[in-house]
């Protein structure tokens, strides 16, 4: 009896532990997450600064000194490269090691490994995509360059000797929360967050997607709701003459057409609405007299941030900005003698090729010839299930994404890629040079070696240059080569060649004084080569705008165009839209709407009940319009709002304007009633479940997300700011001015204010975490501090430490 | 008088052990104080469960205040419970392991005596 009470306690007690220790589902193992000694609350932090004021790092050649400001920004002064870039690794992995740990897990097709079979799918994509191969065909580049390896594996021993000084009850919640320990950091893993951004930058393709839109509207039709090239282009340089540039000649082809509508997935596409605003002003239009350069690249709102700030001095450099944690060195920021920033290029360097296969399926048709797919084999760690080897077949296009293994079914034809990120190139270097260029021409020889995600990389220095560079290498294409799926077989649809890099657009102290990009078309249209991509068409044009109308332009101006909330989509829908509805006798049920939009002053302001309006309105408005296109089972491309536009007003009763779902005829006139019905309709409905005033900011919600999407006590949401995309501030629920920084480059010094969405710490549980937030929200700067020596006392330095 | 002794002998050596090695060897002392010093099973259950609940609120109630409280805040938002909850739930589920953990030591001793005692 005695023992039966012993076992049965005994096992109670087992049970527990075993429970307690285990991790069910999305829950941590709750006894090891909820002890005080090595739990989460072992991550609550305060302001306080608690490291040690020296610290011995082996791998350190010789002393780094670090200040810190008020914002936990260090300030690092190493006596070689190699220090400072180890020193980084070091900084970076203490503030934002799961960040980082947890992106290349994404990017590297390694997130099942700690999330499980829900993150199967993801790396099966990422590593189909080639991002893995790409990843380590980079390195194999890099290293041969030994500067380049010598500052990877400096960055990477930096990142280790943080990860190796970590005990369990030290990692970050994180960790904990999913039940993992990071592993080692490796050159690749760095390298395939670059991949990351070459994703998200570079890989926004419509192929199947315009191919299937050009057989459903037609020749004609397609023109008007897809001309890559308007009437008010207002290109990034719009000021070249391009008449005496030689072009090569190429095997010109026609784009195939298949007879009927192609089928493909939407699984995961990168999102269109990543963009980004620079501009420089010269010196002849500025108050001061000095060039003024200007940044925010539009990048989606995550926490931690995908920005960390500091500030970066050696020998050899003094660099201040943001970097993205896993990168070395500065990526967006300023010297002690030049500033600048990017955006992104939004060049289609991605295309899929239709596979016309052989018999058995062995291999591909190309040129006359059947050429044998190569095998990749993936090895996918699943927690839980052991490795899983996925086998991608490869063309010498490159993968092929999908199949019937793989988010396609077994009848539809295959695709093989071609992208510009799967080819080796060393986009760090060039940046290691731009940290430390001084002049234009320093600037120019630096960025030489930029192939990819191409960038417009605006330029503005202490002498009183500013130029504007888009930079990166593009394939020679053959008018309409690349915008819709491509024929395998036919050698005149392989790139070609790449164009020189001499001959991409680019200007230096322009005519009209000032330089801008917003990720709109490059060129003009008498460039003579000819690209397709993605591009904007309304922030480019206000910048310009506002720009161009003020001659003597001063920092605050400068602040005031980063907030710009001029709502140019609502200016110009509703202009094509009154003069009907003034014509018209409108409802009384529509009438709280029609005085709402004739009442907004275009502006969408945070506290902005009209922006509200037009937006409930337009969304409705192209959901209805858009019908014909929803009811395909194929995916066929939606026009932009800008295309969609001019398309109202020059076709108002072209059959897109009906709504199917109605047994009447509609036009665009009712085609607008009934999509002012229904924006009421969702505004009421917003209202029967929201207790917040109807107002912009809490109609768009803005969030900033943690990595994790599903743990929301991580997030910030409800950030009070304006904008939306394809405004200047171009803030949406998701995405928006991640990092905003303005530069006055004076002859004495350049002053330079900044600010990201977030905050230097990635702990959720440190008052860092969101520092930044409010201010960012409210659209104000920091003025960056840029310390001269580590041990200047200034009000701003909070703490010192010393490495060695 | 004894279980207010032995409260603090737990919370006192499963702190020594808990500050060394990973969370679950705070079985340990119980286990051992139920093995050789209880006499009763309420006291080797309620002095082990109220040990571990009174360090582990403590350990995390002091690291709570000592920082900008925004951990356990987001934590607790993300149980769904106010921040006292999850403090009280932190230390049943220390306690009641400690609690079973005594109990077992106990009964384990309990039986040795049986067989002496034959």
């Amino acid at each position: 009896m005695t023992w039966l009470r012993f076992l049965f306690t005994a096992l109670l007690t087992a049970a527990l532990l075993y429970v307690l220790h285990t991790r069910i589902g999305p829950v941590p193992p709750l006894g090891a997450f909820l002890d005080p000694f090595g739990g989460f609350w072992q991550n609550a932090e305060s302001a306080t600064i608690e490291w040690p004021e020296t610290l011995d790092l082996e791998g350190l050649d010789g002393q780094v000194k670090v200040a810190y400001d008020d914002r936990l920004v260090p300030h690092i002064f190493a006596e070689s490269d190699e220090d400072l870039y180890f020193m980084q690794g070091y900084l970076e992995a203490r503030h934002r090691l799961f960040q980082m740990d947890f992106m290349s897990r994404i990017a590297g097709g390694q997130l099942a490994e700690v999330i499980g079979e829900r993150g199967l799918a993801i790396d099966r994509y990422t590593r189909r995509l080639g991002m893995r191969k790409a990843a380590e065909d980079a390195w194999a580049f890099v290293e041969q360059d030994p500067q380049s390896r010598k500052i990877m594996q400096a960055y990477t021993d930096g990142v280790n000797a943080y990860i190796q000084s970590l005990t369990p009850r030290h990692y970050p919640v994180e960790f904990k929360l999913l039940d993992y320990a990071p592993t080692n950091w490796t050159p690749v893993r760095s390298l395939v967050i670059m991949k990351l951004m070459a994703f998200n930058l570079s890989s926004y393709d419509r192929d199947v997607e315009l191919t299937n839109a050009y057989l459903f509207f037609g020749a004609q039709d397609f023109h008007r709701l897809f001309d890559l090239f308007p009437y008010d282009l207002d290109p990034i340089i719009p000021d070249t003459n391009y008449a005496e540039m030689a072009v090569a000649q190429l095997d010109t082809a026609q784009p195939v057409f298949p007879d009927h509508l192609a089928h493909w997935n939407d699984f995961l596409r990168p999102q269109p609405h990543v963009g980004s605003n620079n501009w420089a002003v010269h010196g002849s239009r500025t108050a001061s007299g000095y060039p003024m350069l200007a940044n925010d690249p539009h990048l989606r709102l995550s926490l931690p941030a995908i920005w960390y700030e500091q500030q970066h001095v050696s020998p050899n450099v003094n660099a201040y900005g943001v970097s993205i944690p896993g990168l070395p060195m500065i990526t967006l920021g300023y010297n002690s003698d030049i500033a600048w920033g990017f955006t992104n290029a939004g060049r289609d360097v991605k295309d899929w090729y239709r596979l016309t296969l052989s018999d058995d399926k062995k291999a591909y048709l190309f040129d006359s010839t059947y050429m044998d797919f190569d095998i990749r084999v993936e090895e996918i760690k699943v927690r839980g299930m052991g490795t899983i080897v996925d086998s991608v077949r490869y063309t010498h296009y490159g993968p092929v994404t999908f199949d019937s293994t793989f988010q396609q079914d077994s009848s539809r034809i295959l695709l093989g890629l071609r992208w510009k990120a799967h080819d080796p190139s060393n986009e760090l270097l060039a940046i290691y040079k731009l940290n430390r260029a001084h002049d234009y021409d320093s600037y120019k020889a630096a960025i030489a070696g930029y192939t990819n995600p191409a960038q417009n990389m605006l330029f503005a220095d202490r002498n009183g240059d500013i130029a504007l560079t888009q930079q990166g290498v593009f394939p020679l294409l053959w008018p309409k080569q690349g915008r819709f799926v491509g024929d395998g077989t036919d050698p005149a649809h392989q790139w070609q060649g790449f164009i020189p890099i001499a001959h991409n657009p680019q200007h230096r102290n322009p005519d009209r004084g000032f330089a801008s990009s917003a990720n709109q078309q490059a060129a003009t249209e008498s460039y003579p080569y000819y690209y397709c991509g993605s591009f904007e068409y309304y922030r480019n044009r206000r910048i310009n705008e506002v720009l161009a109308a003020d001659s003597v332009i001063t920092i605050e101006d400068m602040i005031r165009l980063q907030n710009d909330n001029k709502h140019l989509i609502g200016e110009d829908a509703l202009s094509v839209l009154f003069p009907l509805w003034d014509n018209t006798v409108i409802p009384d049920s529509l009438q709280d709407m029609l005085i709402e939009l004739r009442s907004w002053d275009r502006i969408a302001d945070p506290n902005s009940v009209g922006a509200v309006y037009f937006d409930a309105f337009w969304e409705a408005f192209k959901h209805l319009c858009l019908d014909e296109l929803r009811q395909s089972e194929h995916p066929i491309a939606a026009p932009k709002d800008y295309h969609l536009i001019r398309f109202m007003a020059s076709q108002d009763d072209h059959w897109l304007f009906n709504i199917d779902s109605t047994s009447t005829q509609e036009d665009l006139l009712a085609l607008s009633l009934a999509a002012m019905a229904r924006g009421q309709a969702s505004i009421a409905k917003w209202q029967e479940t929201h207790d917040k005033p109807l107002t912009w900011q809490y109609w768009k919600n803005t969030t900033l997300q943690h990595w994790l999407s599903t743990v929301s006590a991580f997030h910030i949401d409800q950030v009070p700011i304006g904008g939306d995309a394809h405004i200047v501030n171009a803030n949406s629920s998701t995405h928006g001015g991640s990092w905003r920084f303005i530069a006055h480059l004076k002859p004495e010094g350049i002053e330079a204010y900044g600010i990201y969405a977030g905050g230097q710490s990635g702990n959720p549980g440190s008052p860092y975490y969101g520092q930044f937030v409010d201010k960012w929200a409210a659209g104000e700067h920091y003025e960056l501090l840029m310390l001269d020596s580590p041990t200047v006392s200034h009000d701003r330095i909070i703490y010192h430490q010393t490495f060695e | 008088m004894r279980v207010i002794l032995f409260t603090g002998l737990v919370a006192l050596l499963a702190f020594g052990v808990q500050s060394l090695f990973p969370w679950w060897t705070l079985i340990i002392p119980p286990v051992l104080l139920g093995l050789f010093v209880y006499r009763k099973g309420n006291e080797a259950f309620f002095s082990s469960f109220l040990g571990l609940l009174l360090l582990w609120i403590i350990h995390a109630g002091l690291q709570h205040a000592t920082s900008s409280g925004d951990m356990a805040a987001r934590m607790a938002s993300t149980f769904g419970i106010p921040i006292v909850v999850l403090l009280l739930a932190t230390g049943v589920v220390g306690g009641l392991l400690a609690g079973l953990a005594g109990l077992s030591g106990f009964y384990l001793q309990r039986t040795q005596q049986k067989k002496r005692r034959n």
